[in-house]
């Protein structure tokens, strides 16, 4: 409950309310898509390739995650923070 | 399905039991699209449906079977009815081994029987209007088998192969080294010679043809596509090549385009936007395809 | 493209060229064919996957215009990274992941003035030995439109202790052309400093997190996917350095995370072009943008994949070169510094039947001066190579 709270508040703050319209803009992008030519089934094989995945291996990206979060003040940007470390 | 299958799987070496597997698979969904949809059998469900011709009786089918259906509609309508399933019945007439025309006074009788239009389809099965009418799947379902064959070795995890199904042919994926498949179309006068290689990636080749079956009337060479409404052979190309993602679409339009004669070919062709070529019966090639 | 060459006549992936309204009508037609349907539903992995990947860092040392006391060396950590991802029944697949740091070195310990007036750092005394474990499972449970999945994470070193809770889900539309996907997560942390060459002030505190994210992927053709994504976390508790001298940070600290990527892949060149972004926003006044492309090329037996990483970072509100004991807040650590950053790696893989090999290589700088925001120059930034090797092995 706490953090919802928390959560609130950030949404409400001023200062991010540029990006608050940034991302409802890119939803409604991204929900009007319905205008792209559809991809049958089996037009997909290009999709499946090792070179379209967002992650080139999920232990690489833990990895990188880890050594970037702990050298540099940002954190995040794919999926929910995992677990912490004392990190110096 | 009337010609040579052939499977081609580019796989580890690890992968061999898993390839065996999924070519029994392969072969198992194409006997059993033979089972269903194929009129030299019995007991298939086509069969059973053209004996029930004109009796009322819907025959139950299921989901694939109306989905085919569909699409066999949906072809009828964009070719201004020159594909019409039920036009197999005119074949009575003619004789397509090299030899003459049989009695042309019974076409009227039978191009009566011909219209897709008479066909019943709904929830509760499929049936045939009049007595006498028959219905022929024959001009898609092996087109629709080489996909079906495709998705199979998707589905079993191979993404490198190439079927081909006497003359369709699927492209699933490239080779492994990422270069792509090789397919000669053949020289409709003589078969073992290729007129011009196509590369293929991931796509489908559909080729209609009417080598080795022809009619010939008053010294002119005839193709084995009936016209529906007229029932009289097309004078149209030897043979019509087209890639598109499926090769059920691809199949569909190489066979109208067999169907139309001269021009019209070439106009629906053009209509269909896909990549062509067309060789007719002096060995004249036609088409984006041609060499 | 269909690609029509004389000699040869090529045709490619034709789906790309703008389908005809018969080829269209025809394809509505054809699209309801159970043979064209759900091909990419969801499942769990065919095979059981076992896997080695170690990695080692080492940290530049510090010149000696930037030093004042203490040794030059700054980090070196090994990591050892084994996991095993094995399918159970039809619709589950576990997942245990270890994971092993080794830590060796020095850190900053304050920030004081030269002689010459310049900025200099007071290195902590004698090199620290740490070792860090992380122990982490997965389970993921999969169905016709999407999966879940819910791991657990502990992990212990000296000092610090933490165990992590999280979940989450991805569900694809109907055509699977868009993912939906969601996550949440939980840890709750205690640090205990060790007390050895440099004096510590606290006995034990603890930290908790909470983190939220949603994302949505896109296909938009048979070569090209996008992706965008806002996540939220929020931490309270003792939140500042113990091992600093200066540092005094709020107990709270709310950050926001918006990323987006693209991939697009070139049949003809066998590879793909991957472009990420981020951006970085938290309420202790830090702002970051994250630029990230790679090119990935396919050969016949391997795969290459050079890449260059652009960061850059605006100072905490309560950051100083050296800091500022007046203020409620203070922190002279350069984590918290203006600095732009620049990676540049190279990532090789290999597969040889049922056995793929990794290898990576990468390089990290970073500087005050290219960095797209104002801000003191901390003389402690950090400049790294990271190395790694691994390999797994997939079996039935």
């Amino acid at each position: 409950m706490h953090y919802a709270l928390k959560f609130c508040s950030f949404w409400k703050n001023k200062t991010l309310k540029t990006y608050r319209f940034f991302c409802l803009f890119v939803l409604i992008g991204i929900t009007g898509c319905s205008g792209l030519e559809p991809v049958a089934a089996w037009e997909r094989g290009y999709l499946a390739e090792e070179a379209m995945q967002w992650q080139s291996s999920t232990r690489e990206a833990k990895f990188k995650g880890h050594v970037y979060t702990s050298k540099e003040a940002s954190s995040g940007g794919n999926g929910a923070a995992g677990g912490g470390c004392g990190c110096n | 399905m009337g010609g040579p299958a052939r499977l081609v799987i580019e796989h580890p070496a690890a992968h061999t039991a898993s390839a065996r597997t999924a070519c029994q698979a392969v072969e198992g969904l194409l006997r059993d699209l033979e089972t269903r949809y194929s009129r030299y059998r019995e007991n298939s469900l086509i069969s059973q449906i053209n004996r029930l011709a004109g009796t009322g009786t819907l025959t139950p089918v299921d989901e694939e079977t109306l989905a085919l259906l569909e699409f066999c509609g949906r072809l009828w309508e964009q070719s201004h009815g020159l594909f019409d399933p039920t036009a197999g019945i005119l074949r009575q007439v003619w004789d397509f081994s090299g030899g003459q025309q049989g009695d042309v006074s019974e076409l009227p009788d039978l191009l009566a029987k011909v219209d897709w239009s008479k066909v019943l389809q709904s929830e509760q099965g499929v049936g045939l209007r009049d007595v006498g009418m028959e219905l022929d799947l024959g001009g898609i379902v092996k087109e629709y088998g080489a996909d079906k064959a495709a998705q199979s070795l998707r589905d079993h995890g191979f993404n490198h192969a190439l079927i081909e199904l006497a003359g369709d042919v699927v492209a699933v994926g490239s080779k492994t080294s990422g270069a792509p498949w090789h397919v000669g179309i053949s020289d409709p006068e003589a078969p073992s010679r290729t007129m011009v290689t196509i590369e293929l990636t991931n796509c489908a080749l559909a080729t209609s043809g009417s080598y080795q079956r022809f009619i010939e009337i008053n010294g002119r060479r005839y193709s084995h596509f009936l016209n529906p409404r007229s029932g009289w052979p097309v004078e149209g190309a030897a043979s019509v090549s087209v890639i598109s993602d499926s090769c059920l679409t691809a199949g569909a339009v190489a066979t109208v385009a067999c169907l139309h004669s001269g021009t019209d070919a070439t106009a629906w062709l053009d209509r269909a936007g896909l990549p062509w070529l067309s060789i007719g019966q002096a060995g004249k090639c036609l088409g984006p395809l041609a060499p | 493209m269909a690609v029509i060459e004389p000699g040869v006549k090529g045709a490619h992936s034709v789906s790309t060229i703008r389908q005809s309204p018969l080829v269209r009508t025809l394809g509505a037609a054809v699209a309801a064919l159970p043979a064209y349907q759900n091909t990419y539903a969801d499942a769990p992995p065919e095979f059981t996957e076992v896997g080695l990947r170690y990695s080692h860092y080492s940290e530049d040392n510090l010149s000696t215009d930037n030093l004042i006391a203490g040794a030059r060396g700054r980090y070196d950590i090994d990591v050892t990274q084994l996991w095993i991802e094995a399918p159970v029944g039809s619709n589950w697949s576990v997942a245990v992941d270890v994971q092993n740091d080794s830590m060796s070195g020095a850190s900053p310990w304050f920030v004081g003035t030269q002689i010459d007036g310049q900025p200099g750092v007071i290195m902590s005394g004698a090199s620290i030995y740490d070792n860090r474990v992380e122990v982490g499972a997965t389970t993921r449970y999969f169905w016709a439109d999407g999966n879940a999945g819910f791991n657990v994470t502990h992990s212990k070193e000296d000092d610090y202790e933490a165990l992590a809770l999280a979940f989450d889900v991805a569900w694809n539309s109907s055509d699977n052309s868009r993912t939906w996907s969601a996550s949440a997560s939980t840890s709750n942390d205690r640090v205990e400093p060790v007390n050895g060459n440099i004096p510590v002030f606290i006995d034990s505190e603890d930290i908790d997190t909470a983190s939220v994210y949603f994302g949505v992927s896109q296909i938009l053709s048979s070569t090209a996917i996008v992706r965008i994504g806002l996540g939220y976390t929020f931490s309270e508790g003792y939140l500042s350095d113990p091992y600093k001298l200066f540092d005094a940070r709020p107990d709270e600290h709310g950050r926001t995370a918006l990323s987006g990527g693209y991939r697009k892949f070139f049949p003809e060149a066998q590879g793909a072009l991957q472009i990420d972004y981020r951006y970085y926003s938290d309420d202790w006044g830090t702002d970051s943008h994250t630029a990230e492309v790679a090119w990935h090329q396919n050969f016949e037996r391997f795969a290459l994949t050079p890449y260059l990483r652009y960061y850059s970072q605006r100072e905490a509100d309560f950051f100083s070169v050296i800091a500022d004991l007046d203020e409620e807040f203070y922190a002279d650590d350069f984590r918290l510094s203006s600095y732009g950053a620049l990676t540049v790696g190279l990532r090789s893989t290999i597969q040889i039947g049922e056995w793929q090999m990794e290898g990576q290589l990468e390089r990290y700088e970073s500087d005050n001066d290219w960095g797209l925001y104002d801000g003191e120059a901390a003389p402690a930034l950090v400049n790294f190579w990271r190395a790694t090797i691994g390999i797994s092995w997939r079996f039935d």
